[in-house]
């Protein structure tokens, strides 16, 4: 049970820090909403294509803005000290990873799936495919932070990681990305968007396994 | 016959497609390969300059006649 | 006090298995370049002169001679980069990270290869340079992203063994790409036909085309192992130049301060 206090504590520094002076919450949120009002800046104001473009432009957008908040995720424990003293605590260091995942998922991306409805409203999309775009945010965006951490751990110690770690993940966020605009995408043409829905939750099942595994072993590494 | 051949090797509608292709093919497959090889020369070179030197037979030679 | 010399020697005890390795390599090489020159001639000739029935609709077949081979070669190569990054994770031999390192620029110019035949080959048969809705298409393409991920890794990486193990957690990472490439054909009914190669029922390609096939294959296959072996050398040979240039530079700062003995002595 002690595990389980470590672990909540984790996730509740985290979700703090991000809120916090230096947390990179407010900016990812900022950057999602102007990133989002570019394209009919940019594409002009044709509603239909803006509604055409939605679904895929949301994602990608959303998933730029949550780039934004990773290289901070182990980075800023790294550089003050603190990522050594998390690693030697009780917690195993895929719990450690998970915890400060879920906090990353909850204080960052989570409200990123809440304001993705509304940025779908600015690019003219219709209400089926509003309920259904939410319905994937959620399902689909653990792996923004899952996989996201990913690459942040192995980048922690990099000079300028940053660019890296995007070189690193976009690769990685590809299958999430086709299927979760795959769910719109079906929802909004008739189609049924349970199967593209399945494939999206088995992704995120995938790197709920894999990344702790990963993550682990590059923080263990970086710390030595 | 040369007509023929001439013939064969446009390949008919076609044929850049395929002279494009089987070119990339030769650039990238000869490419690479002659980019390792000149940075292995490279390497060596600057593996044969960092090497300590060690004395010629000449000097030894000559030290000992000297004594 | 260690004289620099002594770090030198040191290190190149860590490279005394390799040594064996470069003699191996050595002796092989000629052999392999021999098998790979004969069957490209070979294949190469069967490819462009070989007549199926009506050839005047197949010209552009001539094509897979290249893109099939490249492709599976593309595969290869990133799984020996995985197996070579898990035996180095596992058994800690620097020779084995240093066979992933060789092999990732190979595998990256034969994706980038098979991307490029595959869009040559594309517009005159599918009207298309590129279709976005095809599975294996655009896997393949997250392949290259994934070996230029790898590559940047190292190249970012200062510290070596670092970098060995951060390259080798990556390359890990990315090989579920690999079976999605290879299924993503029976997955998906895109642009991309099922298998026709290598399938339970034997290959359905015509009996003609199957000769210069595998002969461009075993072909490929050559080079891929001579260039592979080039390239391991390089990378010891790399890592002896960085071992002694950081020995230099180590030795040069025991120079610059020398010992309290040796002051007191003069």
């Amino acid at each position: 049970m002690g595990l389980m206090r470590v672990f909540a504590a984790v996730v509740r520094r985290d979700m703090k820090l991000a809120w916090s002076q230096g947390g990179a919450g407010g900016l990812s949120i900022g950057f999602f909403v102007i990133a989002i009002s570019l394209f009919p800046f940019g594409i002009g104001a044709d509603k239909d294509l803006l509604a055409r473009i939605a679904p895929g432009t949301v994602w990608v957008v959303a998933m730029l803005a949550g780039l934004i908040s990773l290289d901070r995720l182990y980075q800023a424990d790294f550089e003050d000290g603190s990522l050594d003293g998390l690693l030697l605590s009780p917690l195993p260091v895929e719990l450690l990873v998970l915890a400060k995942t879920l906090a990353h998922w909850l204080a960052i991306i989570l409200p990123l799936a809440l304001m993705a409805p509304l940025a779908a409203l600015l690019l003219n999309m219709t209400a089926d495919g509003l309920l259904w775009l939410a319905v994937s945010f959620l399902v689909g965006t653990p792996t923004l932070s899952l996989l996201g951490s990913v690459g942040a751990s192995l980048t922690v110690a990099i000079r300028r990681g940053g660019v890296l770690l995007a070189l690193l993940i976009l690769p990685l966020y590809v299958p999430t990305l086709i299927f979760g605009t795959g769910v719109v995408l079906a929802a909004e043409s008739g189609a049924d968007p349970t199967p593209a829905l399945a494939l999206l939750g088995a992704v995120s099942l995938i790197s709920l396994i894999v990344s702790p595994l990963a993550s682990a072993a590059a923080l263990r590494m970086a710390a030595e | 016959m040369m007509e023929e051949m001439f013939q064969h090797l446009s390949f008919g509608k076609h044929g850049p497609y395929v002279w494009a292709a089987w070119t990339a093919a030769i650039i990238v497959l000869a490419g690479i390969w002659a980019q390792t090889s000149i940075a292995a020369k490279r390497t060596k070179t600057a593996l044969d300059q960092l090497r300590p030197k060690r004395p010629s037979n000449d000097t030894l030679v000559q030290s000992e006649s000297d004594q | 006090m260690q004289r620099p010399g002594r770090d030198y020697i040191t290190a190149m005890h860590r490279f005394a298995n390799p040594a064996r390795f470069v003699r191996l390599a050595d002796r092989l090489l000629p052999w392999i370049i021999s098998v790979a020159v004969i069957c490209f001639a070979l294949g190469g000739y069967f490819a462009i002169f070989s007549s199926p029935a009506d050839y005047q609709q197949m010209e552009t077949v001539r094509i897979m001679y290249i893109h099939v081979p490249s492709a599976w070669m593309s595969m290869l190569t990133y799984i020996i980069v995985a197996v070579a990054s898990f035996t180095g994770l596992v058994w800690r031999h620097p020779l084995a990270f240093l066979t992933a390192k060789a092999a990732a620029p190979i595998g990256a110019a034969l994706t980038a290869l098979t991307l490029i035949t595959g869009s040559i080959w594309g517009y005159p048969t599918w009207g298309t340079w590129w279709e976005w809705a095809d599975a294996r298409m655009t896997s393949v393409l997250v392949l290259l992203f994934l070996y230029a991920g790898y590559m940047a890794m190292w190249q970012m990486m200062d510290d070596f063994d670092k970098a060995c193990r951060a390259t080798s957690i990556l390359a890990l990472v990315g090989v579920i790409n690999i079976p999605i490439i290879k299924f993503s054909v029976d997955w998906w009914n895109t642009l991309h036909q099922g298998a026709s190669i290598v399938r339970s029922g034997g290959p359905t390609i015509h009996s003609e085309m199957q000769l210069p096939l595998f002969l461009m294959i075993i072909a490929f296959h050559a080079w891929l192992i001579a260039l592979l072996l080039k390239r391991v050398k390089l990378e010891l040979d790399r890592r002896k130049v960085a071992v002694m240039q950081q020995s230099l530079a180590s030795g040069l700062a025991h120079q610059l301060a020398p010992a309290p003995e040796k002051l007191e002595g003069q």
